[in-house]
C-alpha cells in the first residue's frame, strides 16, 4: 500500500467513525426532539380543549337552552358530565324563567399543569349577562376559571372546572 | 490498481465526510422552533415553569403597595423589571403615587393561580390570578379578583419583567 493510500486510510477510518458515532447521537436527538415535539403539541391541545369548555360554559342563552347545556357537556366527563347531565333540566328551567342570556370569551388561558393524562389549564374570560334582574340590560362578567382535563380516547375532555374567587 | 484503490478511499472519504456534516447539521444547526398556536411551548416544563414562578414572585411584589413605603418599592420593583418597562413604568407611576399617598391606600396581593401561555427560552408570557386587599384611609378592605399577563423577558441577570396587562 503506498504512503497516499495510508493516509486516505486512516482518513476514511477516522469518518467512518465518527459518522457512526454521528448517527447513533442523531437517532437520540430524533428521538428526544420527538418527545419534546410531543409534549409541546399537548400545551395546545390542552389550551384548546379548555378554551372550547369554557366558552361553552360562559355562552349560555334561555331561547337555545338545551342546545347551550349539551354544548358543555359535550366537552365533559366523569362527575363532572354526570352533575351536570343530572342537573341540566334545572339549569335549563332556571336559564328560561329568568331570561338568561350569557355571552363570553376567552381573554387569556394558560396550562398550570400538563402530563400525558392530566392536565389543569386556568382561564380568563370576558362578556356579559342579561335576565329579568337586570331588565334585559347586558351586565359586564369577567370570569377566572381552573379547569381539570383528563385524556381519554385520544380527546381532552373536561372533569371538572371551579370559579377561582378572591375575597377574605 | 493503486490510483483505483485511491480513487476508492477519496470517493469514500468525500461520502462520509457528507454524512458528517449532515448529523452536525441536524444536530447543532437546528435553530429552536418558533411558538405557534400548536407549539405554544417550544421549551422544556421545568424552564418554562421556573419563568412562570418568577413571574409571579416578580407581579406579586409589583401590585403590593403601600402609601408608607412607595417610593421605596418602586425603587425595589424596577430592578425586578427590564430598562425599556421600567422607564415606561416610572412615567405612570407619578399620579398613582399622588393618589395612593392622598388616600393613604394599602394594598396586598396574592397570586391564587399561575399558567404558562406561550415560552421560548428567552420570552415567556404568564398567566397569573391576582388576589388582592385594598385598604384606604384606614377602613374596611375591599378584595378585587385581577387577572394579569405577565411577559418575562431572559437577560443576563435572570428573568425580567418586561410587560404587564391587567384585567
Amino acid at each position: 500500500m503506498s504512503s497516499a493510500n495510508r493516509w486516505w486510510t486512516a482518513l476514511v477510518v477516522v469518518l467512518l467513525v465518527g459518522a457512526v458515532l454521528g448517527g447513533a447521537l442523531s437517532w437520540r436527538t430524533h428521538g428526544d426532539r420527538a418527545d419534546a415535539a410531543a409534549r409541546q403539541e399537548r400545551y395546545a391541545a390542552v389550551l384548546a380543549a379548555a378554551d372550547a369548555e369554557v366558552t361553552a360554559f360562559v355562552n349560555l342563552r334561555y331561547d337555545r337552552a338545551a342546545e347551550s347545556v349539551d354544548a358543555v357537556a359535550a366537552g365533559a366527563t366523569g362527575d363532572f358530565r354526570d352533575h351536570y347531565a343530572r342537573s341540566a333540566r334545572k339549569v335549563i328551567r332556571v336559564l328560561q324563567r329568568n331570561r338568561s342570556l350569557m355571552t363570553g370569551r376567552v381573554v387569556w388561558s394558560g396550562v398550570a399543569e400538563v402530563s400525558p393524562e392530566r392536565a389543569t389549564v386556568i382561564v380568563a374570560t370576558t362578556g356579559t349577562v342579561s335576565n329579568t334582574r337586570t331588565d334585559g340590560a347586558e351586565r359586564p362578567r369577567d370570569f377566572r376559571f381552573r379547569v381539570s382535563l383528563v385524556r381519554e380516547g385520544g380527546r381532552w375532555l373536561t372533569s371538572d372546572i371551579e370559579f377561582v374567587g378572591s375575597g377574605p | 490498481m493503486t490510483r483505483r484503490t485511491t480513487a476508492l478511499l477519496a470517493s469514500c472519504s468525500l461520502l462520509l465526510a457528507a454524512v458528517v456534516a449532515g448529523e452536525g447539521w441536524y444536530l447543532w444547526g437546528a435553530s429552536e422552533p418558533t411558538p405557534s398556536a400548536e407549539r405554544p411551548v417550544v421549551v422544556g416544563d421545568i424552564q418554562a415553569q421556573s419563568a412562570v414562578d418568577v413571574a409571579a414572585t416578580d407581579a406579586a411584589a409589583i401590585f403590593t403597595t403601600s402609601y408608607r413605603t412607595y417610593d421605596e418599592h418602586l425603587k425595589q420593583i424596577t430592578a425586578l423589571m427590564t430598562p425599556d418597562m421600567a422607564a415606561r413604568y416610572r412615567t405612570t407611576s407619578g399620579p398613582i403615587r399622588d393618589r395612593v399617598l392622598a388616600s393613604r391606600t394599602d394594598t396586598t396581593t396574592r397570586v391564587a393561580a399561575r399558567g404558562v401561555v406561550r415560552a421560548t427560552s428567552h420570552e415567556v408570557l404568564a398567566l397569573l390570578f391576582l388576589d388582592q386587599r385594598t385598604t384606604t384611609d384606614g377602613g374596611p378592605p375591599s378584595y378585587a379578583a385581577r387577572r394579569a399577563l405577565v411577559t418575562m423577558v431572559h437577560t443576563d441577570e435572570g428573568w425580567m419583567v418586561d410587560n404587564v396587562q391587567v384585567r
